[in-house]
């Protein structure tokens, strides 16, 4: 477990540590080293704003973000960006909150980071989800002009999610259907991994530029790996455990859940490689659930948690049982062997005919006068 | 003397007369009657586009035949687990995986339990033969360890245990002997995919059909007489009909996957044809018995008689 | 003065002979090894070549060989050739050893040989197996021929037995000799069957025997080719008999030319055979195609081409050395189709290789030495061979059976 870095008895983060928060915060999310100190610069000269909005959502995410380490949200809202506007965490309620998206916007216009979390209903013009007397359609297509990135947090967001479930009464769709004409960063997940979105965040903080993104908006860097290629009972699926049964043995020894509907050979996502609440082992598979596809637009929410899917890009093992065997071999002593006995058995017979056929001739020799 | 003309006439005819006899039993006289798929004939279906290669069939019936863990591709080829390098005297069933370039599938190989098997019309003793619902077996009594079978399955099918002083032949036998039979095959019952299932093989042919019709172009098919390319299940009229049968996916045949391009005709059917003509009520040996009796009886006395002839002769 | 058969007499223990031993010993350990650790540790069997050296050359090779009782009989007996009398005897010698020494191999080679207690076991017979008709004809063969030595050892017993054994030999010596035409037919149709059916046993893999090789004619061919193998072996062992027992033995020249022209027509016939019957097939064309074992087709038919043409010649009739050849020559055509059948064009599939070890030669090799043991000390102490001054012309003398 990372510690976090106590701050110093005046309160006070010093240079050093809050370099080593940088680093851990670049390496994290798989920014190089240098970007530690780019971070720290960037950070200097002045926190880039976010806006987060809120629409058909849990708050998961959120939570999510607040149980992260390195940095851990502290850190984050008060030293790496700022963090303008978040109906959950800021203090301000009612007008004021108002009136701070207002301004966050105005001030901050075309250089903020927009992020929203929460599906957005489209059904009946968007009555379904009305904050400050204007529907999250209109709220999301306002703030999104200005914004100089969106970045669509959590599966409901990013495709829809839970509210967006059949039979979709709402007609809850993710970010990307609302913004057209603009780039939009989804990262699905239920909760979406923290810090996949730190590791965006900080990039175009740092960098001003968005990780490179797959065709559906997820940075590559978390999301192009399905959970199969790097779960930890993979040896299990490759050498046939499979659990059964919730409980049974193979339950009890970890085995795969494949058999037991585990979507991961489907599942875009990073669940195995970057821990939630810094825990190994705290996701679905590491508990011994089956992973059900929170990330697939598809799947998760859609396909029966015990329904057994394909494995897609299914890439044998480098050492498997060929179609043909590889048996019997040609020993050179065999051979040798073989081939003298032969040999010496026809060249024997051959060559003692050969004599006696000698002797008879010279016995018919000597009959002749 | 020379060897008179009559000697060799003689000796012609007699080649003759047994070529006629083994000229009476080509391959057209269909003497051996074509053993039919039984209603009640078990088998398996095993779906090559549906498998993962996860083996799990192979371990589950390495559990419920009490086969050892079988470590050869390990010890041959460094593999990280206890792959087994094909069927064997210790494994009954084994997943191989076919690679070309980008293109692989797997292919689950055991014994085909044909509907009119090869070995066991060549068993001396009848070790190897056909049960209740149809499944081959093996009897560890009557066997002899001949081997014969493993020349006669065109399949390559039975195993024997090379290094055992008490060698068995080791095949598939659909899991019948195990203690809560009636289960059924074992590597059936686990599979995660449902790639291998179980059943009668005139139920399982329907299925396969019925996955041919819901997406012909998943499959591997054959042209037919007329040219046109029909998915095929191999097993159908393969050999005779094979209760196990295979699908493949399309743009991999089964020769491939290891299955060999067989006759529609059982593969012993010469063979078979060819014997029973000649040994048929066992009449052509009873028959070549008493003429070479009577030649044999009827020279001797001749020989005797000029013997004793020439004795006279010479004063004795 | 009669060509009566007599023991040669002459030292058992000679050098040769104790090479043969030590040979045979060697063969010997390796069987002991092999009964505790399996089939598989003294050969390089597998699973898809799961029949080795051993069938071919041990059984039916050998086996081959041993046809010349049959083949020697079939123009004795049943074609009426009296002449051949004196050549019957070591024939069935060889014969019985040949068969003896093919029945060993045979358990040898079993994985389960304690089972073999069940092939005299009728209810339990599966009439479909090829292999089980060969197993029985050539067990009962061997009994055969072995009662068809017992006259030699009766004769022996008769003339130089304790007076116990010599009224034993008296009483039962007339009782063998009249149920021996019965008992030369069952010779001459049990052979008929099973070399036949050594050929047949191969009908029964259509898709690894190569298409040069696999016919509905199995059965004929081998059979046929069983007969040049048995002439061959006669004249070989008549002429080595000759040279190793001079002064005692003297060959039969002139039945052997006779032999000779017999065994080259039936080459010849085997040959024109072979080929109509792949022209019949279809399957002509694959012998132009040299991929695989099709040079050794042609090898075997130059070797019985060469046989027959030398058989078939007066100037090697003449002489013993190039007739001895043609002999040999004759024996590894046979031996040659037999190999080839049974392993040079067989193929079960990718993947699959065969070579002999070690320990299979050196089994095959004190095999050998066995029956080539015993056969030497038979007709040293048996009267199996028509000894004397040899006049080879026909005598109606009293038959040797």
């Amino acid at each position: 477990m990372i510690d976090t870095l106590s701050p110093q008895e005046n309160g006070a983060v010093s240079r050093r540590d809050f370099l080593k928060v940088c680093s851990m915060a670049a390496a994290a999310v798989g920014l190089p080293a240098s970007a530690a100190d780019k971070i720290a610069e960037a950070v200097a000269k002045k926190k880039p704003s976010v806006i987060w909005l809120q629409f058909q959502e849990c708050t998961g995410c959120t939570e999510s973000l607040l149980r992260t380490d390195h940095p851990d949200v502290a850190m984050l809202i008060l030293d790496l960006i700022s963090l303008d506007y978040h109906e959950t965490l800021m203090a301000a309620s009612g007008h004021q909150a108002e009136a701070a998206l207002e301004q966050a916007m105005r001030d901050n216009a075309g250089k903020y980071v927009l992020v929203i979390e929460g599906a957005i209903p489209t059904k009946e013009d968007g009555k379904y989800c009305i904050i400050g007397g204007k529907t999250a359609i209109e709220t999301t297509r306002e703030a999104a002009s200005k914004a100089a990135a969106i970045i669509a947090i959590g599966s409901c967001a990013s495709w829809g999610g839970i509210p967006s479930a059949d039979p979709n009464p709402t007609g809850a769709v993710g970010v990307s259907d609302i913004v057209k004409g603009k780039p939009v960063v989804t990262i699905p997940g239920c909760p979406a991994n923290p810090y996949n979105l730190l590791g965006t965040v900080l990039q175009f903080a740092t960098f001003g530029t968005l990780p490179a993104l797959d065709e559906k908006g997820r940075p590559k860097f978390a999301y192009s790996r399905v959970i199969h290629d790097d779960c930890p009972r993979r040896p299990h699926f490759d050498n046939g455990r499979f659990a059964q049964r919730y409980g049974d043995e193979g339950s009890r020894q970890g085995w795969c859940l494949y058999k037991l509907g585990c979507k991961g050979p489907q599942t875009h996502a990073n669940c195995s490689l970057l821990a939630f609440v810094d825990t190994i082992g705290a996701w679905p598979i590491g508990v011994g659930a089956q992973c059900f596809g929170c990330t697939e637009k598809e799947i998760g929410f859609r396909v029966p948690l015990f329904q057994t899917v394909d494995v897609q890009g299914l890439t044998p093992p480098a050492m498997y049982t060929p179609v043909n065997p590889q048996a019997g071999s040609v020993s050179p002593l065999a051979t040798g062997v073989a081939g003298l006995a032969g040999g010496a058995l026809i060249g024997a017979g051959l060559a003692y005919g050969a004599k006696l056929a000698k002797v008879d001739d010279e016995a018919e020799e000597e009959k002749k006068p | 003397m020379n060897v008179s003309r009559r000697t060799v006439l003689k000796t012609l005819a007699v080649t003759g007369a047994a070529g006629a006899a083994a000229g009476l039993a080509t391959p057209a006289e269909a003497s051996h009657e074509a053993v039919k798929l039984a209603p009640d004939a078990m088998g398996l279906l095993y779906d090559s586009t549906l498998c993962i290669g996860c083996q799990t069939c192979t371990v589950a019936c390495q559990r419920a035949n009490g086969m050892p863990v079988d470590k050869s591709l390990v010890e041959a080829n460094g593999a990280p687990y206890d792959f087994p390098s094909d069927t064997n005297g210790y494994n009954k069933t084994v997943i191989k995986l076919f690679k070309e370039g980008d293109k692989y599938a797997f292919m689950k190989m055991q014994c085909m339990q044909c509907v009119d098997p090869a070995c066991t019309k060549a068993c001396m003793l009848g070790s190897l033969h056909k049960v209740e619902n149809g499944i081959v077996s093996w009897d560890a009594i009557r066997c002899t360890g001949c081997r014969y079978c493993q020349i006669s399955c065109p399949f390559n099918v039975p195993k024997f245990q090379w290094l055992e002083a008490i060698p068995r032949i080791t095949k598939c036998e659909l899991c019948r002997s195990r203690v809560d039979g009636g289960k059924g095959a074992a590597c059936a019952e686990v599979c995660p995919r449902s790639a291998v299932i179980t059943g009668k093989s005139v139920d399982l042919l329907a299925i396969a059909k019925k996955r041919i019709a819901e997406n012909p172009a998943k499959y591997y098919g054959e042209a037919g007489e007329d040219g046109k390319v029909v998915p095929k299940v191999y097993g159908e009229h393969d050999g005779g009909g094979t209760q196990t049968m295979y699908l493949a996916p399309a743009g991999i045949s089964f020769q491939k996957l290891g299955l060999p391009k067989l006759e529609t005709v059982p593969p012993a059917q010469m063979a078979m044809n060819v014997q029973h003509t000649l040994y048929r009520g066992f009449i052509l040996p009873v028959a070549l018995y008493v003429v070479a009796a009577f030649a044999i009886v009827r020279n001797l006395r001749k020989e005797a008689a000029a013997h004793k002839a020439q004795e006279k002769k010479e004063g004795k | 003065m009669s060509a009566e058969a007599r023991p040669l007499g002459g030292r058992i223990l000679t050098p040769f002979f104790f090479l043969l031993s030590l040979l045979a010993a060697v063969m010997a350990a390796l069987v002991l090894y092999r009964v505790f650790a399996g089939v598989g540790s003294i050969t390089a069997l597998t699973d898809g070549y799961s029949w080795g050296i051993w069938k071919p050359i041990n059984v039916v090779t050998f086996t081959g060989i041993g046809a010349g009782a049959y083949a020697v009989g079939l123009l004795c007996y049943i074609l009426n050739e009296g002449k051949y009398h004196p050549l019957v005897r070591p024939a069935v010698l060889v014969g019985a050893l040949g068969y003896t020494l093919g029945g060993t191999s045979v358990i040898v080679d079993l994985g389960r040989w304690w089972g073999s207690v069940f092939l005299g076991f009728p209810p339990w017979y599966n009439l479909n197996s090829i292999l089980l008709e060969v197993a029985l004809c050539v067990i009962t063969y061997m009994a055969v021929l072995w009662v068809e030595v017992l006259p030699a050892a009766l004769e022996r017993l008769r003339a130089d037995g304790t007076p116990g054994w010599k009224a034993f030999a008296t009483k039962w010596l007339p009782r063998v000799r009249q149920m021996l035409p019965f008992i030369i037919a069952l010779a001459m149709l049990l052979p008929t069957m099973h070399q036949s059916s050594l050929g047949g046993l191969y009908m029964m893999a259509p898709t690894k025997v190569h298409a040069l090789w696999f016919t509905g004619w199995l059965p004929f061919l081998f059979l046929v080719s069983c007969l040049t193998m048995g002439y061959g072996s006669v004249v070989i062992m008549d002429i080595l008999l000759g040279v190793v027992f001079r002064g005692k033995y003297r060959s039969h020249m002139k039945l052997l030319g006779d032999l000779a022209k017999v065994s080259g027509y039936v080459s010849l016939f085997y040959v024109v055979f072979r080929f109509a019957a792949l022209g019949w097939e279809g399957r002509l064309g694959q012998a132009f195609q040299f991929s695989g074992p099709v040079p050794f087709f042609w090898l075997e038919i130059v070797l019985f081409l060469v046989s027959a043409f030398m058989y078939l010649s007066p100037g090697v009739r003449a002489n013993r050395g190039r007739l001895f050849i043609a002999g040999f020559v004759g024996i590894l055509a046979g031996a040659a189709y037999r190999v080839d059948t049974y392993l040079t064009a067989y193929d079960p599939g990718p993947g699959w290789h065969y070579f002999p070890s070690v320990g299979e030669v050196l089994v095959t090799v004190g095999l050998a030495s066995v029956g080539l043991l015993v056969f030497i000390v038979v007709v040293k102490t048996l009267p199996i061979l028509a000894l004397g001054s040899g006049s080879d012309a026909p005598s109606p003398s009293r038959p040797t059976h």
